[in-house]
């Protein structure tokens, strides 16, 4: 019997020092897989800056920062017209600290005006926190956002222990009181209902035990109830189940600790939680699925009471407080407002980039922040206007769309759409549904032509007439025009705002395939692509991110850069750890590309683009490209303002023929985001070997400016018509001209 | 220690003396002369070389110039750079921010980055005086 009882002692205290070294080994160090952070780019407030109140009213409440009267501390605003004050949140960015500022803000129609502080002083800028949008999760799907115990809002910890653990500070790990006291409960009841698990008992079942039931589990909860408690101090405890507790459930994504959970529900910081949101976290913890306060909010509000009561009851509150609180709304966010992946095609662009540098092992444990290039303004109004011109182009639920537009001069990625639903997680068509572009690279073909000023000029006649060219691959290539008409002589520069496909294939092969081909790489076309003449209409399959990347290159006015969807990458200390800033490199002379983009803009002004002025004030210069592909497949538009590039696309997944154009289609896509941003006009190229001159554009002859159809054209110097064509001024006239050109 | 061309040398001894703005030529040119004194040379690795031209400026532009040229001029790289980056976002066509970056990158030592971002800063159009400081800087890459 002796003996008995001694192998039972020693076996036991085996068994002990096993689970001794079980529980300190993953309680010291690194305790949980803290997946990486993605936030968008912050948003800067300054005098100048262009933005509705409206969408910057919409874009503090998705930050959660609450409309209240009086504004006092941080993470609130109130808005007062156009007068806007802010209590912004501090931030740590990759270049320093912000600190929280109380900040007023006047607008003068979508533009602010003036920022001052509190004393009045103007203020040269504010950056609000970012946004967070999203995280890259391991498998298990479980996030959180750590906390420590001096985070917590003033009545978190007070409520949790009366609510969950009342003798926390007087235990050891197990309460033989809360045992017996459920015991008394339960046996009243006739089964469980209530439990005595400690704090520590909570955290040790949450952390090192599974879900079961049994006996066994139970004494090895409270053997390792009683190690953890003889190791680590109250406190520690106490911060490690702050952010273990499990609390919610987003999808897949498992909602652990208070941190999260105050953003989960709140989309606010847990600092700035009152006591009614306090209340409700700490009303969850008793079983988050039958109280989600989404699902059930009844249940949830009955509970959050409860706690309140138990605080008032237990003087930890004054019972006027609780009352009030009582009274409030839970207070909970919609789900769209969590913001938690709400741009998964933009999370998709950013995995993609980040795999080139970091394992995925780092991605989803080492708690990363990841500053990214999203602008949320722009993200939104580029969702919208896919839905909403998709579900205005009829009844046909299954045409898709995508769309990307990008910084004009940085190729900042600012938004991603992959489907028309927003949020939609699945196929990105923007980065993966690659699809033949049509007229898309047509802009090629006349820049290489462009390059060689000694034989083409915009007035250049080209010939739009029948083609039939031997494929490369053992047949004819005889395009057609979309209209089946061929128009002849055409002067470059309207063969491509008209979009003629006869003409681009005749100037292509001119100029030759090979040349084309280089000119798409220098644009930035990085897939080989085959040296087959359909290519010069666009039979090479793109996907919109490509494409942008092409006409990137125009917009900046001839410098290929990278599209960048992140900015910076920091460790979890803050420390920055990588820097995507701006690269660039000429890729095109500036006279050459300004003459395209000069005929880009005829393109909007009186091609196929032209449509967009329906959106668009007709002040604003643009520049543009209609893409269609065969029997109206794809419909693509591609082009750019002063600040955007944005290229649209809209096609079914399954390949069937849409009825839509590019101008039809995607333009309406285009025009519609555009006319809903603010938008810049694009601005000619600083080039000093250009001249402009009036010209008779069909004749490629000078003009007279006041001759029926005449044009200002740029030239490169040297490759201006000499002769007049037609309508001649004579010589007075025009030496009179050229002295009041001086003048002007 | 930075290792200086000859022309950059004379340069930065000019700034440093700031004789030049005095209009004390002539003692500037001893200065050049004299190789400027090595004490001079030792002191430029913390302290801000020359007063940023952005001191004054009170908009938003102005105000991240100004710190990204006094974060650059002591040797706060990674910040000139993150703020130059916000400059840039606030004002992508500012011919401005791409020359500061091209100053940034040829302290860096990535000299052919630098040449491309002053290339770029001169295509939008800088006025008369920048453009003197983006060429003078494309001789001396």
């Amino acid at each position: 019997m002796f003996k008995l009882g001694l192998t039972l002692v020693v076996l036991v205290s085996a068994y002990a020092v096993y689970l001794d070294a079980v529980v300190t080994k993953q309680f010291e160090g690194k305790k949980w897989a803290i997946p990486a952070k993605v936030f968008a780019r912050p948003m800067e407030l300054y005098a100048g800056r262009l933005i509705t109140p409206s969408d910057l009213q919409s874009q503090l409440k998705r930050q959660g920062y609450q409309a209240v009267r009086d504004v006092s501390r941080p993470g609130t605003y109130a808005r007062n017209g156009n007068q806007f004050v802010i209590y912004s949140r501090g931030f740590h960015f990759p270049d320093g600290s912000e600190p929280s500022r109380y900040v007023k803000i006047d607008f003068q129609g979508s533009e602010v005006v003036r920022l001052g502080g509190r004393d009045g002083k103007s203020l040269p800028l504010l950056r609000l926190d970012p946004q967070p949008i999203g995280g890259i999760y391991p498998a298990s799907y479980e996030d959180r956002l750590l906390i420590r115990a001096s985070q917590a809002p003033q009545y978190l910890i007070p409520a949790l222990l009366a609510i969950e653990d009342r003798d926390y500070y007087d235990h050891f790990g197990i309460s033989p009181t809360s045992i017996a006291r459920a015991m008394v409960a339960n046996l009243k009841a006739g089964g469980v209902v209530q439990g005595g698990s400690t704090i520590t008992q909570q955290l040790v079942k949450n952390f090192f035990l599974t879900n079961e039931r049994t006996l066994v589990r139970k004494g090895k909860e409270a053997m390792m109830a009683l190690l953890l408690e003889l190791h680590y101090s109250k406190e520690e405890i106490l911060e490690t189940y702050l952010n273990e507790v499990y609390l919610g459930q987003h999808g897949r994504r498992a909602i652990h600790g208070f941190g999260l959970a105050s953003q989960f529900y709140f989309a606010q910081p847990l600092q700035e939680l009152n006591l009614a949101r306090t209340a409700l976290l700490v009303a969850i913890v008793k079983g988050p699925s039958y109280y989600d306060p989404r699902r059930y909010p009844e249940r949830a509000l009955e509970r959050r009471n409860l706690v309140l009561d138990v605080l008032a009851e237990r003087s930890i509150v004054p019972v006027s407080e609780a009352e009030r609180s009582k009274k409030l709304p839970l207070g909970v966010v919609s789900r769209e407002l969590v913001s938690t992946n709400d741009f998964p095609a933009y999370i998709d662009m950013v995995k993609e980039q980040l795999r080139k540098d970091y394992d995925e092992k780092d991605l989803t444990s080492e708690g990363l922040r990841i500053f990214t290039n999203l602008d949320p303004v722009i993200q939104r109004e580029a969702q919208k206007s896919v839905t909403s011109t998709l579900k205005n182009l009829g009844k046909d639920n299954q045409l898709q769309g995508a769309m990307v537009v990008s910084s004009a001069q940085t190729g900042d990625l600012l938004a991603i759409v992959g489907d028309r639903n927003p949020g939609y997680a699945g196929f990105n068509r923007a980065i993966e549904a690659r699809r033949p572009v049509g007229s898309l690279l047509k802009p090629a073909i006349y820049l290489t032509a462009l390059e060689r000023p000694n034989q083409y000029t915009l007035t250049t006649p080209v010939s739009d007439t029948p083609v039939k060219i031997s494929d490369g691959r053992g047949g004819y290539w005889e395009p057609q025009n979309y209209s089946r008409e061929s128009h002849g002589q055409v002067p470059l520069y309207l063969a491509l705002a008209k979009s003629y496909n006869q003409a681009a294939a005749n100037t292509g092969m001119a100029v030759g395939l090979s040349s084309v081909l280089d000119t798409l790489k220098r644009l930035g076309i990085d897939q080989n692509l085959p040296p087959y003449p359909s290519v010069l209409l666009g039979s090479p399959s793109l996907a919109p991110i490509e494409v942008a990347k092409m006409y990137q290159t125009i917009a900046s006015g001839g410098f290929r850069m990278p599209l960048r969807a992140i900015d910076a990458v920091v460790d979890s200390q803050g420390k920055p750890l990588s820097r995507y800033s701006l690269s660039v490199e000429r890729a095109f002379e500036p006279a050459p590309m300004e003459l395209l983009r000069t005929a880009l803009g005829i393109v909007m002004k009186e091609g196929t683009g032209r449509r967009v002025y329906q959106y668009v004030k007709p002040g604003i210069a643009l520049g543009g490209k209609t893409g269609t592909t065969n029997d109206l497949r794809d419909s693509w538009f591609a082009g750019y303002s002063g600040d955007l590039v944005a290229v649209t696309w809209i096609g079914h997944d399954d390949n069937s023929p849409t009825k839509l154009t590019g101008s039809s289609g995607a333009l309406k896509i285009w025009g519609n985001f555009m006319s809903n941003v603010p938008v810049q006009s694009v601005t000619s190229l600083d080039a000093n070997n250009l001249t402009r001159i009036w010209v008779n554009p069909t004749a490629n002859g000078r003009s007279h400016r006041y001759c029926e159809g005449a044009l200002q054209m740029p030239y490169i110097k040297g490759s201006e018509p000499q002769a007049y064509a037609g309508c001649k001024a004579d010589v007075k006239d025009n030496l009179f001209d050229k002295i009041k050109a001086w003048f002007e | 220690m930075k290792h200086y061309t000859p022309p950059q040398f004379i340069v930065s001894c000019l700034k440093k003396e700031s004789f030049a703005k005095k209009g004390l030529t002539v003692l500037a040119l001893t200065g050049v002369l004299a190789g400027c004194s090595t004490p001079v040379l030792i002191q430029q690795e913390d302290q801000p070389v020359t007063s940023s031209p952005y001191e004054q400026r009170q908009d938003a532009l102005g105000t991240l110039l100004n710190q990204a040229w006094n974060a650059r001029e002591s040797g706060r790289l990674d910040e000139a750079e993150s703020t130059l980056g916000r400059a840039m976002r606030i004002s992508p066509t500012a011919p401005e921010v791409y020359y500061q970056l091209a100053l940034l990158r040829q302290e860096q030592g990535h000299l052919q980055q630098s040449r491309q971002l002053a290339e770029r800063a001169l295509s939008l159009g800088p006025g008369f005086m920048l453009e003197r400081k983006i060429n003078h800087l494309l001789r001396t890459l």
